[in-house]
């Protein structure tokens, strides 16, 4: 938290801050353990992404990044092999863990990516809501909305290759252009979700008070109004999780996304999809199960939160 | 709603004009010489030199540009590297593939969603509810290509004989055989539009049944069967036609996956074929055209939802709502 009192005169400053802060780090724990408790589906949810981040992180440690061809062609699972062996005698059960951090990173990446360039907006807009300010960056964001995106990223990725691009000055890698792609996607509903809570916040008494403290605009939109919009927005963040995850497997799935050798869950479902009538049918079945729980298990705590949040709405 | 729908149409106009512009400056970040994408790899300097010139590449970004956005206009998408026949005939001859599929699922996920979201809506928290909420949660989260894999695996290798696992014949020379081969990929392309129709009907649903004109009814005696059907359905649909309009992205994703896993010659796997043989003006003809339908789409369900719902009709018709 940004030391608010610093520029202000008096003990005024404080007596704001004492009314909103005691016990704020307890109340938001409090408040993550009843949502993680809020329902069955919703502790499932949250068990699931935690296996995954988990195996995600310490998994290619232990297995490596399942590259290496060492054991027999298409073995069928086994105890060595609990996924079996593709066609190259890779394991399979090492590349879907290695598979598995490219979604952790493509996730995370292209939802952080999103949500820094869409909060300032979002929350600009709402705080200068009904300008022409936010006339101006809220048209801007419904164009982006409007635009076909899922079928200029494919354009992009297709037109520019499957390696990492030149850009002017600066080298973009293969997986660095499916972050940006999503990223784009992903940008105006954080940007919309953004405003509207910030049109909500402006209402409150302490966006007010500070205001008439003098406080400067940027303090109360980037240190007060934010902590307090981001609830909503990151229940669409959860939700943009899987998304991002889904999409970075359907274009890896395509040939467009990133490329062999490197395992990712989308191009080893490619792979296996010419193996399809070999009788392999491990190779497709085990990677794709694990990525549908992965997308499940974000789904379920995006839902869960988003019920925590809205009760009324319960979608 | 004369002044609503050109309103409407000049935005969708200028989306369209910026999605081309977006693919025309994707053009130029491709690797290489844009007279080379055209040619293949193969070509010799001189082709390339006299291609540039043709193309009008040794004129200035903003000329090309002009030149690009004419052909368009003149509905000029050049000829196909590989076969030389003409992009639009290409395009043309996909088309009504991938068109039949997404209608097919839209139509038959949006009517068997309401069923479900009524089912849903009508016992709250109950069992059934649940196993709704759940069912739709999980039917979001399984990645479409997957589910497609697995088709495959279940009707081409375990199940021989029951349904073609890939494959298209077409509705003219097979109607039968033509309906058979649609069954898995619309499965595969309307189960997301299925679970997100049938969540939105059942929240406005639930909203609907709390309004004052449906306890009215209640409190004369009307049964509740009757208040769903003929008196909530009614507006709770109203707001699922802005969520189809949504799902007419996730649909256009999924054509292009479900004609690739099926073997289906339409316009998704002409545009991912084309990508894969470095056929550039087919790959930028199928975009456009992909695009287009987009635009399209979601111009009509605009349209539809203000037809559908009478405080917007009424707005307009007086003229209100200005600058939307």
């Amino acid at each position: 938290m940004p030391e608010v009192s610093s520029t202000l005169p008096t003990g005024t400053a404080t007596q704001v801050r004492a009314d909103r802060r005691p016990g704020r780090v307890r109340r938001v724990g409090r408040r993550a353990v009843a949502i993680v408790n809020h329902n069955r589906l919703t502790r499932i949810g949250f068990l699931l992404t935690a296996l995954f981040v988990l195996i995600a992180v310490v998994g290619p440690m232990i297995l490596g990044d399942g590259t290496k061809q060492d054991a027999g062609i298409l073995l069928s699972p086994s105890g060595a092999h609990p996924f079996g062996t593709d066609d190259l005698g890779r394991d399979l059960l090492t590349r879907s863990v290695a598979g598995s951090r490219v979604s952790l990173f493509v996730a995370l990446g292209s939802v952080g990516l999103g949500l820094l360039v869409a909060l300032p907006i979002g929350l600009v807009a709402g705080y200068f809501g009904g300008t022409w300010i936010d006339e101006l960056l809220m048209g801007f964001v419904d164009v982006i909305l409007a635009l076909p995106l899922f079928v200029l990223g494919l354009f992009l990725l297709g037109i520019t290759g499957t390696g990492g691009s030149q850009v002017g000055p600066v080298f973009v890698s293969a997986t660095l252009k499916v972050v940006v792609v999503i990223a784009v996607g992903a940008m105006p509903f954080f940007a919309r979700v953004a405003r509207a809570a910030t049109l909500n916040e402006r209402q409150e008494d302490y966006v007010n008070s500070l205001r008439v403290l003098g406080v400067p605009r940027w303090k109360i939109i980037f240190g007060e109004v934010l902590p307090n919009v981001l609830p909503p927005v990151m229940v669409q963040a959860f939700l943009w999780m899987a998304i991002a995850i889904f999409a970075e497997a359907a274009l890896s799935f395509l040939g467009l996304g990133i490329q062999p050798p490197e395992a990712t869950l989308g191009n080893i479902l490619s792979d296996a999809s010419s193996y399809m009538l070999t009788g392999a049918w491990w190779y497709s079945v085990l990677p794709g199960a694990f990525l549908s729980l992965i997308i499940v298990g974000l789904n379920l705590v995006g839902d869960g939160l988003s019920d925590a949040l809205d009760p009324d709405l319960r979608t | 709603m004369t002044r609503y729908l050109i309103r409407r149409f000049i935005r969708s106009l200028i989306i369209f004009a910026a999605a081309a512009t977006a693919i025309f400056f994707m053009v130029r970040l491709a690797p290489g010489n844009p007279a080379r994408l055209y040619l293949g790899l193969e070509a010799s300097p001189q082709a390339i030199a006299a291609k540039s010139h043709e193309l009008g590449l040794d004129r200035s970004l903003l000329a090309q540009y002009g030149s690009f956005l004419g052909n368009l206009v003149r509905g000029d998408l050049g000829t196909s590297v590989r076969g030389g026949e003409s992009v639009w005939s290409l395009v043309l001859q996909r088309a009504p593939v991938t068109i039949e599929l997404t209608l097919l699922a839209v139509a038959l996920s949006s009517a068997l969603a309401i069923v479900l979201g009524m089912l849903a809506a009508a016992k709250r928290d109950s069992l059934r509810d649940a196993t709704i909420r759940v069912g739709t949660v999980v039917a979001i989260s399984i990645p479409n290509f997957w589910l497609a894999l697995i088709f495959v695996l279940l009707f081409g290798l375990w199940l021989p004989g029951v349904l073609p696992p890939s494959g298209w014949v077409s509705f003219s020379s097979d109607p039968i055989g033509n309906l058979q081969h649609a069954i898995l990929p619309v499965i595969v392309l309307g189960l997301p539009n299925l679970a997100i129709v049938t969540r939105t009907l059942r929240v406005s649903m639930l909203e609907t049944l709390d309004h004052d004109y449906v306890t009215f009814g209640r409190s004369r005696g009307l049964g509740e069967r009757r208040l769903r059907r003929a008196f909530a359905l009614p507006n709770a649909v109203i707001p699922t036609t802005t969520v189809i309009g949504l799902a007419v992205g996730l649909l256009i994703s999924g054509t292009v996956i479900v004609e690739e896993v099926f073997s289906i010659p339409g316009v998704g796997r002409l545009m991912v074929d084309s990508f894969q043989e470095k056929d550039y003006p087919v790959a930028i003809g199928a975009t456009l055209f992909v695009a287009f339908a987009f635009i399209v789409v979601n111009f009509v369900v605009d349209v539809l939802y203000a037809f559908l719902n009478p405080r917007i009709r009424d707005l307009y018709a007086r003229g209100g709502l200005a600058g939307a």
